[in-house]
């Protein structure tokens, strides 16, 4: 199964690579996601995210632009167990960009499974970005992820363990269409029960439907609390 | 009775690592079988667990850390049952106030001697084992939600013990 992924994403990067005039962009991605039970069902959660990052620019002329604060978002989420390993989501995401207040509404759908002390995690989710004077953009997201321990059976209190995500986000915008996909490879470590932190590249192929393709590559720093 | 938490942390060992004596003991049990070793700790202490297949059954052998034999679990299925132990055991998962319940596995469980479990996972258990049943099941209380639990119950089907097993925090997997 990841072989096929990743052979699947190592044709699209490279067919990626052979756009005439890709832009590419580098940047940090700091992550905090805190979460807390309210009752045996329902969970909420609040995360921010951070981009610090270089504007999107031709391959020769990456590393010329000085690397800036972009965007804060700021997530509320309201989670519902379904089963034993399934949650139902729905959230409220505001995003500061420059002067601007972007409103994002957020569902999804998750089935974590293990597998012989791999966990495999399924997310299906939409959202829905008001942006001021634009048309709504509504995307369709699907991520595959497993997390395995680097030692040991199964994940656990002060043991490393490895994360690998996939994810393929379909938008559409005033009749425009696009494709972004995502790959994260990410090395985690195990605080606590209650506190995970993660350190991950993340590398984003966008603008598939323009004559350009855009790369993004992400350095993500994921600290995830629970209370 | 009302359940303990669980908490369980496996972690796979070499066979160089383990107690001579546990070695000796899983081989008298089956010496086909290609045995997998782990350390598990837990709020009850640390043992060694053997993992393999007798007979074609999904077998464990657990031991104390010096070696000693504690139990052999060998998954069965719920049907295979004495139809005696498995009302017994459904008038006590009856009696629970779970409103959604699913069996995830049965194992027998034996204690005594090994040539005496050698016997009873390959035949039939004697008067010289202590024959218990470990049923591991999905629940949902309303108190609760929805959780898994794990019941001892004796070779009647009294139950023995219940216990809730803490499952791994998933969070990064889903947000």
């Amino acid at each position: 199964m990841v072989r096929i992924i990743v052979t699947a994403l190592l044709a699209v990067v490279i067919a990626g690579y052979a756009y005439a005039q890709a832009s590419f962009r580098v940047g940090y991605l700091p992550d905090l996601v805190v979460s807390t039970k309210v009752n045996p069902d329902w969970t909420i959660v609040g995360a921010t995210e951070t981009r610090i990052g270089s504007p999107a620019v031709p391959w020769d002329e990456l590393g010329g632009e000085s690397i800036a604060h972009q965007l804060t978002d700021i997530s509320v989420i309201g989670a519902r167990k379904l089963g034993l390993y399934t949650k139902a989501a729905a959230g409220y995401q505001v995003r500061l960009q420059g002067g601007d207040i972007i409103h994002r509404t957020i569902q999804q759908y998750t089935v974590v499974t293990p597998v012989q002390g791999r966990r495999l995690a399924h997310r299906i989710a939409s959202d829905q970005t008001w942006r001021p004077k634009q048309d709504v953009e509504v995307r369709l997201r699907y991520r595959i992820a497993f997390d395995r321990p680097l030692q040991g059976e199964s994940v656990d209190r002060g043991e490393f363990y490895y994360k690998f995500g996939n994810e393929y986000l379909g938008s559409l915008q005033e009749s425009e269409v696009d494709l972004e996909i995502r790959v994260v490879p990410a090395l985690g470590y195990v605080i606590s029960d209650i506190k995970k932190v993660e350190v991950a590249l993340d590398y984003r192929l966008s603008d598939f439907t323009r004559a350009t393709g855009r790369h993004t590559l992400w350095t993500k720093i994921n600290a995830y609390l629970k209370f | 009775m009302s359940a303990q938490l669980k908490v369980e942390r496996e972690s796979r060992i070499k066979r160089s690592a383990v107690p001579t004596a546990a070695v000796d003991l899983v081989n008298q049990l089956s010496d086909k079988t290609r045995w997998r070793w782990y350390r598990e700790e837990s709020q009850g202490g640390t043992t060694i667990e053997a993992k393999g297949k007798v007979g074609g059954r999904k077998c464990s052998v657990e031991f104390y850390e010096d070696g000693r034999l504690q139990d052999v679990e060998v998954v069965v299925e719920f049907k295979t049952l004495p139809d005696s132990v498995q009302a017994a055991i459904c008038e006590v998962l009856n009696a629970k106030d779970y409103y959604k319940i699913k069996m995830l596995k049965v194992q027998d469980q034996f204690v005594g001697e090994v040539r005496e479990i050698a016997k009873a996972i390959r035949i039939e258990p004697t008067a010289q084992v202590q024959h218990r049943y470990e049923i591991e099941v999905e629940a949902k209380t309303k108190e609760e939600g929805q959780n898994r639990y794990e019941y001892t119950f004796d070779a009647a089907g009294a139950v023995l013990s219940i216990e809730q097993v803490v499952l791994r925090n998933m969070d990064n997997l889903e947000y």
